[in-house]
């Protein structure tokens, strides 16, 4: 199977500003994608591109192995959220996702089953009747999300979806990704990489419109520098006899039973620094509840950057 | 398979518009004055009838005051406005009268509805969600139909309703005569109406609210209106056009017909060929 998308050199300006340039990245089929950048970095103009939306200056989009265009003219469809959502404010959730339903290609029964199945789906059900105008927020992206859901498109690209959102319904927009994953390909962009970091199991990193590293998630995320998480029982002991035990590592408390050893991966190895750090807490009598590798993709994308 | 898809959009986005055009309040209030327009008209025709007594269609072309006035406008070289003129005498005055009354109003009825046709979505960013599922050209011409239909309709019911009080009023034209003519004067609108919508759909394409939509519109009649001053045939308002629009004489129906089409196409055109360009 081909990638779901493969960019090729695209480039595209807004007057003197390079808002892409030469972005060329591809997303595995099937896969859920973080596409993350900072602010400005040129998600969003790169979601505009694949939507259609602004003309390309250069360079070449494919989805599915297909040129854009072509996909598009045979009646495919990509399933997109953009950053500002902006609805029929004075129609029902029902209609306007009735509409894009139809416009799809599904006869008018078919497309009821369809709305209700989004709607289900994003558990918005209960508020088809409602106008767009009257929902809140998290309502509005849950219909913004159906509506990229309508048709079960191939591929669903989602500009900051989880922007604003409150835990609890980051909770449930997990969830409704979850029920999504392995049955359509999802790019999600965020500049909040914490989120996407559980959420993904691909990632795509920008800056200044360019491609800075794509990969698996566990892959990027064991980069060069590498961090360890131990939790114990109880911090018995100073963590400065631990520090003098390993010259050069960094040894952050994080709390009375949480710290974090962070090492370069070329001064030592992960089982080595284990071997040091369990010993003397097991010296000093203190047990041992977990010892976890982390390293946040925030880190690895602040590395990626050179910052 | 993409003539199906094409013409799938066009009718689904066709009739979401005609839906949504009979919510909107500036169409709504648009399409009351256009019944104040029919009324208008209707008050004017009976006028008309009143002071001439059975108008123009009486005209005896053998009494020695036409033989005159023949003679006069020979020699003072207006045969052809004189023949236009005598022209209107062979239609009834309910015919010729809604006719100029629409080629009055018809230009700002269109602009009042039609501002809102592309600009309404840019302005509240539907757009963009539209786009996703059909093509530039399945919206724009979607888009375009639903108000074609919307005015080809009203005024093909206002010519019939025209027709039946010609009927009444003029016994001397016969139903077939009256008929006929009040088919020419509605084919001739069609593409009259065509030119209208296919200019204002263009600049609401551009525009990003409605409101300037409308304003620019009837800034690009007044245009043409001044530009028609010194030079009719570079405008939509060419006088050979405009006269074919109601004198049934010689070539001048058969002028605004193609003439209206080509000028409908032109618009167009464009409105297209910017609007599968722009970024929205
Ligand atoms: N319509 C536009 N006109 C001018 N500049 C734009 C426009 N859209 C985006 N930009 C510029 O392009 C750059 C990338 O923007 P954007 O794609 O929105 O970034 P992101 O979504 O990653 O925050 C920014 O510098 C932004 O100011
Ligand atoms: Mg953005």
């Amino acid at each position: 199977m081909p990638d779901a998308l493969t960019l090729k050199n695209v480039t595209r300006r807004f007057g003197k500003i390079l808002a892409v340039n030469g972005l060329s990245m591809s997303v595995p089929d099937k896969s859920v994608c973080a596409f993350v950048g900072a602010n400005g970095a040129g998600k969003t103009t790169t979601f505009s591109l694949v939507g259609e939306f602004i003309r390309l200056h250069a360079g070449s989009i494919e989805v599915f192995g297909i040129p854009l265009r072509t996909f598009r003219a045979r009646g495919g469809i990509i399933g997109l959220l953009p950053q500002d959502m902006q609805y029929f404010e004075d129609r029902t959730v029902w209609r306007q996702l009735f509409l894009f339903a139809r416009l799809a290609g599904m006869a008018a029964v078919e497309a009821e089953g369809e709305v209700l199945r989004v709607l289900k789906l994003v558990r918005l059900d209960d508020k088809a009747g409602a106008t767009a105008g009257d929902l809140s927020h998290g309502m509005r992206v849950r219909l913004g999300v159906a509506q990229a859901l309508i048709g079960q498109p191939p591929l669903i690209m989602l500009d900051e979806p989880t922007a604003g959102l409150d835990p609890r319904m980051q909770v449930e927009f997990r969830e409704t990704i979850d029920a999504l994953r392995g049955k359509t390909t999802i790019v999600i962009s965020s500049h909040d990489l914490s989120q996407l970091q559980e959420m993904c199991d691909y990632c795509c990193m920008i800056d200044r419109g360019k491609l800075l590293r794509q990969g698996p998630m566990g892959q990027l995320l064991s980069g060069s520098v590498q961090s360890l998480t131990f939790r114990v029982v109880s911090l018995k002991a100073q963590l400065a006899g631990l520090e003098s035990l390993l010259p050069g590592v960094d040894i952050i408390q994080e709390d009375g039973q949480t710290f974090i050893v962070e090492f370069a991966l070329s001064k030592y190895k992960v089982p080595e620094v284990n071997r040091i750090v369990l010993a003397w807490l097991l010296n000093a009598g203190m047990e041992v509840l977990e010892v976890k590798q982390t390293r946040s993709l925030e880190k690895a994308f602040l590395e990626a950057t050179g910052h | 398979m993409a003539v199906g898809l094409f013409a799938r959009q066009v009718l689904v986005l066709c009739f979401d518009e005609l839906h949504d055009l009979m919510l909107r309040r500036r169409s709504l209030l648009s399409l009351g004055f256009y019944f104040l327009s029919i009324a208008a008209s209707l008050w004017l025709i009976f006028r008309v009838q009143a002071v001439l007594g059975g108008g123009f269609a009486h005209l005896d072309t053998s009494s020695p005051g036409y033989q005159e006035l023949s003679r006069l406008v020979r020699q003072w070289g207006l045969e052809e406005a004189f023949a236009v003129f005598v022209s209107m005498s062979q239609v009834p005055d309910a015919l010729w009268i809604f006719q100029i009354f629409s080629l009055l109003w018809f230009p700002t009825l269109v602009a009042l509805i039609s501002c809102d046709l592309v600009s309404i979505d840019i302005y509240r960013g539907t757009l963009r969600f539209l786009l996703l599922r059909t093509s530039r050209a399945g919206y724009f011409f979607g888009k375009m139909l639903s108000h074609f239909l919307l005015y080809v309709i009203l005024q093909a019911l206002s010519t019939a309703l025209m027709f039946l009080i010609a009927l009444r009023m003029d016994p001397a034209f016969t139903a077939a005569e009256t008929a006929r003519l009040g088919l020419q004067y509605f084919v001739v609108f069609v593409p009259f109406i065509w030119c209208m919508l296919a200019a204002t759909q263009w600049i609401s394409s551009w525009s990003r609210r409605p409101m300037s939509a409308m304003v620019r519109a009837h800034l690009m009649w007044v245009i043409f209106l001044v530009v028609a001053v010194k030079a009719s045939w570079l405008t939509p308002f060419w006088s050979d056009m405009v006269l074919g629009m109601f004198s049934p004489y010689g070539a001048y129906p058969l002028k605004a017909l193609l003439g209206y089409a080509a000028w409908g196409l032109g618009f167009t055109l464009l409105g297209y060929l910017g609007f599968a360009r722009r970024d929205v």
